[in-house]
């Protein structure tokens, strides 16, 4: 997946999202004044720098050149967010055993060096170290399995 | 000639075997769990505090103690070997710190955070045991006006850390302010972008959002540039510092040690402020400022040595007034408590042993410290000789370790994920994550104390002129504001001579 | 560790429908044979706090008289809000205990708009434990020395003394709301967070003038000199300030409150349960020992007649706050 937009139009377009979207859900906090601020007084100072500093790089992106962003390739971004993903959903129901697993698996999936048995390997040989270390150990409350 | 009689007492309590085994005990303790991402001192304390209760009182402070020194240079660790700072100070360490690790100098990296950590910790033990009664009356001149301006001159300086764009890096402090005005509004109770779930009433934790750009993002971005199938180390070099080595992280040392000491002794961000003010300094100091975030020396001795001496100095105000400055020093005051201890300018008097032991512990457990992580330098940078494509599923995995045990809560890993793939599209984008951190952290409690310091003078914005420490920090502020600025001026009327000429 | 006891009693549950006559067989023994495992006390603060401090006091004592062991589980979040959620979904078996107090049984309900608890409902009370009066005190270069200078110097100067507090929906900051309305003063108020500690250090500065705190984190200070005592809360001196006047005695009578901590269990837990409970903690509050400890952090040992008692002061206490609260319009949501 190419992108051949500039780094700093993107970076203008997301300061200007989050400014504008933390403007439009702080409208219903009270702004106050400056001698008693109410709760919207400083986030919309706050976001109302950043779209300032937003436009300033969309029109610097227009003006000058600037980098493109290139070559992304987007499969280490989604597996990886999948399987950190799948841990937080895993955890609590299914214990950390298997949360663990996952991650681990999921991490070396979002690679392309992918080797199964070694995988398989390092995911037991951490599961294990770290519940011994974390949960036996220190007394971290993490969640056993429910297998037994 | 007190003096030594106070610290020959205070030595003859930390020096007993068993006092000398709980300090051991606490450092080494810290050190574990601060090397796992996402507990940081206070979580580390909070998790052992129950288990102090049953020791005596001197036990008690002096494990207690170990395990938060421990738990503050665990975090460098991390930050220096895989660029996840484990707690708010050690955000700067990893800036220089795993860039060095990158060029093969992790173990020298570990080194000059070590012996500047120690060297800092000596002198701040020496700072609380001449003048600690002194300084406390110092802090206490500090009011929201003084704190306001500080903070400002915090951000501003800030933005020297960023080696990129200035525009992004102000936009990333922005967005980083932005996220921490999540929660519950201290002044009105109102929620603020809690999109109604009751846990972000305290809003994002810091541990989820530097876990989130830093580990997760910065493994994403690896692995998308193809580095699975390299190895983390090429060619270890210098796991000792050579004498140019000591020599160019002496100076930085005695400055952070200098900055740390005073700014621990504020309550809040002292030892954040600490390193980040430094590490400004030091870009500044340099003749070439353009090493810095390559892997610069100074960039990790100074911010080290600032960071571990504020530590230090934020037990005064609690020693001497019984006034918690930092999370961590309230569990202490809750620690003294149960044991049956107020603490408090009484302490010293009613108490000496307890007092003057706890302080001779503080060198004590530095010292523990470097005897303790010295050698283990080896080991971690052995550790970093496994091939990344089996190191850094582990580090996914202590990641979700760390995050889930901040509160064991599910949503806070759900978050960190969320901030992974920000902090990919930020590093795509050349957006630093450092200055979003550091907004994150200051932002609240700039806006406290501005709110704060507006209603105690009621409206009157003068306030943070007519105080002179206030007034000193902004017209530093203002200072640093036209040294960063002036480049930039420059720069661009060059650009429009040049076009101009055309 | 609740989480996955949580998941345990669900399976536990599970099995258990299968057959019922067995369930109610089985939980009328429990019920004879109460404890028969570990009880969990949920503190909704961090370790160190006044909470936990009165929990981990009464721990060991709890557990000798109970014969069963304790666990302390610190859930800390949104003013105690996280907990005390966590407590009232538990299986209301006796297992589960909460430790309430003042703000998050009495004032967070009227002030988080979005809290799903509903104290008084969700929850039995069992006993009070723990009393700790209010401290009026302030910087000792403020010209008032008494409540009655104090309210002549405020009226004189209508909204420019500052009055500090631990936090918008504090019991100290209603308190003193409570008490200015009472002698119809005009004050502003500074709020600080993070506990009693950023605004007293304020307060011993001289950025702001006064503040009530509680005894236990005011005693030391005033003790040593850097802040003077105006007045407590209580309806009668507390022994350990003994020159120190109360509010009553100063003409303001409706100036008597204090934080309290007690022990609370979700609602639906059985009857013989909650009197077995009951009988424990006020055996464990007569204990020497801990009325000692708590006596030296200015906190006073206590426990209530009975589990109505306690069922009607907290009533009566969240009845008080509410009203303050509604009149001034602290309202979060």
């Amino acid at each position: 997946m190419k992108i051949s937009l500039s780094t700093d139009f993107l970076t203008g377009l997301i300061f200007c999202g989050l400014g504008a979207t933390a403007i439009i859900i702080g409208s219903k906090y009270p702004i106050g004044t400056a001698a008693r601020m109410g709760a919207g007084y400083f986030p919309l100072l706050v976001s109302v720098g950043l779209i300032i500093l937003g436009v300033v790089l969309l029109a610097r992106s227009f003006l000058g050149e600037t980098e493109e962003v290139g070559e992304v390739d987007p499969r280490p971004l989604l597996v990886m967010l999948v399987s950190v993903l799948l841990f937080g959903l895993l955890i609590e129901d299914w214990g950390f055993p298997l949360a663990g697993a996952v991650v681990v698996v999921g991490a070396s999936l979002a690679g392309r060096a992918f080797k199964p048995i070694e995988t398989g390997l390092l995911a037991v040989g951490l599961v294990v170290f770290c519940t011994l270390l974390f949960s036996y150990g220190l007394g971290l409350n993490l969640p056993h399995t429910r297998f037994w | 000639m007190e003096l030594f009689n106070d610290l020959l007492l205070g030595f003859s309590i930390a020096l007993t075997p068993a006092n000398l085994a709980y300090g051991f005990l606490g450092v080494l303790l810290g050190t574990i769990i601060g090397v796992l991402p996402g507990l940081g001192p206070v979580a580390t304390i909070s998790i052992l505090l129950p288990v102090t209760f049953a020791l005596p009182a001197s036990a008690a402070l002096i494990m207690l103690a170990g395990i938060y020194y421990g738990a503050q240079y665990g975090g460098s660790t991390t930050a220096i070997l895989v660029n996840l700072p484990g707690e708010s100070s050690s955000v700067v360490t990893a800036i220089d710190g795993y860039q060095m690790a990158r060029k093969g100098r992790a173990g020298l990296a570990l080194a000059t955070a070590a012996l500047s950590s120690f060297f800092a910790g000596t002198i701040a033990t020496v700072i609380i045991a001449v003048a600690a009664p002194a300084l406390a009356e110092v802090a206490l001149d500090f009011g929201p006006a003084d704190y306001f301006s500080l903070m400002l001159f915090g951000l501003i300086a800030a933005v020297i850390l960023a080696h990129g764009s200035v525009v992004k890096a102000v936009g990333m402090i922005l967005v980083g302010i932005l996220l921490g005005t999540m929660g519950i509004d201290a002044n009105t109770g109102l929620e603020r972008f809690t999109f109604g779930i009751p846990a972000f009433g305290d809003g994002i934790d810091f541990a989820v959002i530097a876990m989130g750009m830093f580990g997760i993002g910065e493994t994403i971005s690896n692995l998308e540039r193809g580095g699975e199938s390299r190895t983390f180390l090429r060619g270890v070099r210098g796991l000792w510092p050579s004498w140019t080595d000591i020599k160019s992280i002496i100076r930085p040392a005695i400055r952070g040690t200098a900055l740390g000491s005073c700014l621990g002794l504020l309550p809040g961000g002292g030892p954040v402020l600490a390193s980040f003010s430094t590490y400004a300094l030091e870009k500044k100091l340099a003749k070439d400022p353009t090493r810095f975030g390559k892997g610069a020396i100074e960039g990790v001795a100074g911010p080290e040595a600032a960071n571990n001496a504020a530590a230090q100095t934020a037990f005064i105000p609690m020693l001497t007034l019984g006034l918690p400055s930092s999370a961590v020093m309230a569990l202490m005051i809750g620690a003294l408590m149960m044991q049956g201890l107020s603490p408090g300018p009484q302490l010293m008097t009613q108490r000496p042993d307890l007092f003057w032991g706890l302080i001779a512990s503080m060198w004590l457990g530095n010292l523990m410290l470097v005897v303790l992580n010295l050698p283990l330098i080896g080991i971690w940078v052995k550790l970093l000789s496994v091939p990344y494509r089996m190191l850094y599923p582990a580090i996914m995995l202590f990641c979700c370790i760390g995050v889930y045990s901040i509160h064991n809560n599910a949503l806070d890993v759900t978050m960190a994920a969320l901030f992974g793939g920000f902090g990919f599209i930020c590093h795509r984008l050349r957006c630093e994550p450092a200055p979003l951190l550091l907004g994150f952290i200051l932002g609240p409690m700039i806006e406290e104390t501005l709110r704060r310091a507006l209603l105690i003078s009621h409206g009157d914005p003068m306030v943070f002129v007519q105080r002179p420490i206030s007034l000193s920090f902004l017209i530093l502020a203002f200072c640093l504001l036209v040294v960063l600025v002036a480049p930039m001026i420059r720069v661009t009327r060059q650009k429009a001579f040049e076009e101009g000429a055309e | 560790m609740i989480a996955t006891r949580l998941a345990a009693r669900r399976f536990a549950g599970a099995v258990a429908l299968l057959a019922a006559g067995i369930l109610a067989a089985s939980s009328a023994r429990a019920q004879s044979d109460y404890p028969n495992q570990p009880i969990t006390i949920i503190v909704p603060f961090a370790p160190g706090g006044a909470s936990d401090f009165a929990a981990r006091l009464l721990q060991p004592r709890l557990s000798e008289l109970l014969g069963q062991q304790i666990v302390i589980e610190n859930r800390d979040g949104a003013a105690g809000n996280v907990g005390m959620d966590l407590a009232a979904r538990a299986k209301p078996d006796g297992y589960t205990l909460f430790l309430g107090n003042v703000g998050t049984v009495s004032i967070n309900p009227y002030i988080f708009a979005s809290l799903r608890v509903k104290p008084l409902q969700d929850f039995v009370p069992v006993s009070i434990v723990a009393d700790t009066p209010g401290l009026l005190i302030a910087n000792p270069a403020f010209p008032p020395n008494n409540v009655k200078e104090l309210v002549e110097y405020v009226k004189a100067r209508p909204g420019e003394v500052n009055f500090a507090s631990p936090g918008t929906g504090s019991v100290n900051r209603l308190e003193m709301e409570s008490f200015r309305r009472e002698a119809g003063l005009d004050m502003v108020h500074v709020p600080y967070k993070g506990g009693a500690g950023p605004a007293t250090a304020d307060v011993m500065g001289g950025h702001v003038s006064l503040m009530f705190v509680t005894i236990s984190s005011g005693i030391n200070h005033v003790k040593g000199g850097r802040l003077k005592a105006l007045g407590v809360s209580t309806k009668e001196r507390v022994a350990q300030l003994p020159d120190v006047p109360t509010m009553t005695e100063q003409g303001y009578p409706k100036s008597v409150s204090s934080s309290w901590q007690g022990i609370l269990v979700p609602a639906g837990t059985p009857q013989p349960i909650i009197d077995k409970l009951h009988k424990a903690i006020v055996e464990t509050m007569k204990d020497e020992k801990i009325r000692a400890r708590m006596a030296e952090s200015g906190v006073i040992a206590v426990s209530s007649a009975s589990p109505a008692e306690f069922k009607a002061y907290i009533e009566a206490d969240a009845a008080k706050w509410s009203g303050v609260i509604t009149e001034i319009g602290v309202k979060a949501d």
